[in-house]
């Protein structure tokens, strides 16, 4: 009819020219259904928009009613009229709806005050966006140019809704296109500002500073990060950076926000560096967890190489009470440190103060942001580790051009030692026959004198020999009384001039030792000598070797009856700096001390009640235990 | 006749002792101590010398010396006692460290040079009476 064609036409006008309005699609429809309303006649009109996901159809516009429904009632495909149409994709005409089925009745849309509707689905090609309903308060039963009509205008309509969710999508885009540019932008930044840096300390402390800088950072209050040591297993936290308290966290951001400073201008400031001591610094380094068994959030975020966003700490099965209490939040996330596909760590952030809920978007972005730090703290640790092996390398060489140096010196000092030694042949052999030639006491005398510092000369090179010798024993197997034995009987003619009576006392119930023959004997020796020494005017040598089951070691127990030694010499005694003789160096205990301990033995000295000085060396069993 | 009787008992009793030491004044040194002990002395400075006179004369002893040019002394006491085992070589060195160097243990004696010739003189006297 007439005026069918010419509703339609304005109509179709109308909401031509509201499409082009700059408005929002939700007002561009809430102005078509009044128009739709109007141009139809009928007091009532709706529209409802499938949601994306494809499931459910939501009222978006609505005129006559209720309108605290909008945006809120919404049916899945399939149920209520809405649902019904949006599946069949086909129009309805209900002249009473009650009495229908497919009708779903909620009151609080209001939709009570009326009694007939019509509706149609908005299709875009074969896909339903939505369904436009018209609502009359009286009935009314539609007719075929109705439905035509309310088709017609459905058509108008999906153009209007698809290109203003095409609108939607590319706003969206937009959107994330500039959030991923500056993201970007910040990881550029804050990557810059790590590449200042080799020293792992200084390297953290960026990180850190970057992970809770608002602006060109990440912007959490509070960051601590941790690295795995792998010869421990364990997980140990290296550094906290965030404000104290309430007042603290205020403080620091008026400031940062009124300097407007970027990262790299606290670096190179230095400021960033300063007020390192903090409270949160000393909680992070005191924790320290285990990887294996890996049951709590930290390991499991190093075992499993993902991220944890703990919303409930208190409910959370992973987060150790220990844990939370430690950090006094219940809300935090952990991202591991992931270097070339191996885990040295991991960075735990919280907004304490802000409150601010972490989302999967700051996880995403967190995420990226340690994978960089990551590779950066790699970095350091090379470069720290190579620092170190140079360091020690240049210490091993130095040892080794010492060694090589002592060595040669050892060397060139016994060639020489060994130089003077002929000379000193010829001084001492010739002057012996110039005596024999001379008749006057005094040259005599002189000649004495010669002799007796060419005597002492020997006794200097003999000692020195001795003690530059820096030879490891040869440990062979062998019976200690048989070595005493020997020495004994190279010493027996002196010590019977010497008017020295052996008291012997060997046990023969002696372990075979694991000993170096020579240098043992060369020990006694110096120990008997200094025995000579100190009975002058003859005495007594007590020599007894026993065995001590009790500590498992053999003692060979040298004593005199000389003077004895006072304390104070006593303490000094095997000191080779350390001599009371006006002659001689005073070498030869010293060389026995060695010697000694070259056998792992132990030497006592003390003086004897009767008189005298009693040498008492220990020497260890071999590992068996005594037999 | 006594110059003859002296003659026949220098050649024939006394014993000859060969000093082998590549240092002047010990050779002397050691000349006049053996002399003096009754010996009769010839001094060599080193050890081919040594070895190509011990060819041509007979030695009652040799005093051996070990570090010496041209021949190591171990070496210079194998030949010799390839030559002739029971002639008795005495070790007469400054340096102690051959002592436990078993090849040295083919010689009778090892005496550590000394300003004091008690010992050599013993050894000397105790080898060859």
């Amino acid at each position: 009819m007439e005026t069918t064609d010419k509703t339609e036409l304005s109509i179709l006008s109308e909401i031509s020219r509201i499409s082009n309005s700059a408005v929002d699609l939700v007002a561009k429809l809430r102005r078509i259904v009044e128009v739709v309303a109007r141009g139809m006649g009928k007091n009532g009109a709706s529209v409802f928009l499938v949601d994306r996901s494809g499931k459910t159809v939501t009222l978006t516009a609505a005129i006559g009613l209720n309108q605290e429904s909008v945006g809120k009632l919404s049916f899945p495909l399939g149920m209520g009229i809405a649902g019904w149409v949006a599946e069949q994709k086909v129009p309805l005409a209900l002249e009473d709806p009650y009495s229908d089925p497919r009708f779903a009745y909620v009151p609080e849309s209001g939709i009570e005050a009326f009694k007939s509707l019509s509706a149609a689905p908005i299709m875009d090609e074969d896909q339903c966006l939505g369904v436009i309903f018209v609502l009359s308060s009286d009935r009314w039963r539609a007719t075929s140019p109705d439905l035509t009509l309310l088709t017609t205008t459905a058509n108008q309509l999906a153009g209007v809704i698809k290109s203003a969710q095409l609108f939607q999508n590319m706003q969206e885009l937009e959107a994330e296109a500039r959030t991923r540019a500056q993201e970007l932008s910040v990881l550029y930044d804050i990557g810059t500002a790590m590449s200042t840096t080799l020293n792992l300390d200084r390297l953290l402390r960026i990180i850190l500073t970057a992970a809770t800088m608002g602006g060109s950072g990440l912007g959490f209050n509070r960051a601590l990060l941790f690295l795995t040591n792998e010869r421990t297993n364990t997980l140990q936290g290296m550094m906290g950076v965030g404000p104290e308290n309430w007042e603290e966290a205020g403080r620091a951001w008026s400031e940062v926000s009124g300097k407007h400073k970027s990262l790299m201008e606290w670096i190179q400031t230095g400021e960033l560096f300063e007020h390192q001591d903090t409270a949160l610094n000393s909680l992070a380094r005191s924790i320290r967890v285990a990887l294996m068994p890996a049951e709590g959030v930290l390991e499991l975020t190093v075992q499993n190489k993902q991220p944890y966003n703990i919303t409930d700490a208190g409910s959370s099965p992973i987060v150790p009470k220990e844990l939370r209490e430690t950090l006094r939040v219940n809300s935090f996330a952990t991202v591991p440190l992931v270097a070339k596909d191996r885990v040295i760590g991991l960075i735990l952030v919280d907004n304490m103060f802000t409150q601010r809920p972490i989302t999967n978007n700051d996880i995403r972005f967190f995420t990226l942001f340690a994978h960089q730090a990551a590779l950066a703290i790699e970095n350091a640790i090379i470069h720290t580790n190579l620092e170190t092996m140079n360091k020690d390398m240049r210490a091993l060489h130095e040892q080794l051009v010492q060694s090589e140096k002592m060595a040669a010196l050892g060397a060139m000092i016994a060639e020489i030692t060994h130089e003077i030694r002929n000379p000193l042949v010829s001084i001492g052999g010739f002057t012996r026959r110039l005596a024999k030639k001379l008749q006057d006491p005094e040259d005599k005398k002189y000649i004495d004198i010669v002799l007796s510092e060419v005597s002492r000369l020997e006794g200097i090179i003999h000692d020195n020999l001795g003690y530059l010798k820096e030879v490891t024993p040869q440990f062979i197997e062998a019976d200690l009384n048989d070595v005493i034995g020997d020495i004994l009987l190279l010493y027996g003619d002196e010590l019977t001039q010497r008017r020295i009576r052996i008291e012997q006392d060997l046990s023969r119930s002696l372990p075979r030792l694991m000993l170096d023959a020579r240098q043992i004997k060369q020990a006694v020796i110096n120990i008997i000598k200094n025995a000579m020494e100190a009975m002058e005017n003859g005495g007594t040598l007590f020599v007894k070797t026993h065995l001590l089951p009790e500590t498992q070691e053999t003692a060979i127990e040298i004593g005199d009856t000389g003077p004895g030694i006072p304390a104070k010499v006593m303490h000094n005694i095997f000191n080779p700096y350390y001599s009371t003789k006006p002659r001689g160096t005073g070498l030869g205990l010293p060389i026995t001390n060695r010697i000694i301990k070259a056998h792992k033995g132990k030497i006592e000295i003390r003086n004897r009640e009767a008189g005298g000085v009693i040498f008492t060396i220990k020497l260890p069993c071999r590992t068996q235990g005594c037999e | 006749m006594n110059n003859f009787d002296e003659y026949i008992s220098k050649e024939v009793f006394m014993k000859k002792i060969l000093v082998v030491d590549d240092e002047e004044n010990i050779r002397e040194l050691y000349r006049e101590e053996f002399e003096e002990m009754g010996f009769e002395v010839t001094t060599i400075p080193d050890a081919i010398q040594a070895l190509a006179l011990m060819n041509t004369e007979k030695f009652d002893l040799v005093t051996l010396d070990m570090r010496m040019p041209d021949m190591d002394g171990i070496e210079a006491l194998r030949k010799m006692k390839e030559k002739n085992r029971t002639l008795p070589v005495i070790i007469c060195t400054a340096y102690e460290e051959y002592k436990q160097d078993f090849a040295s243990w083919s010689s009778d004696a090892y005496v550590v040079k000394s300003a004091d010739m008690t010992l050599l003189r013993e050894t000397v006297k105790k080898i060859l009476g």
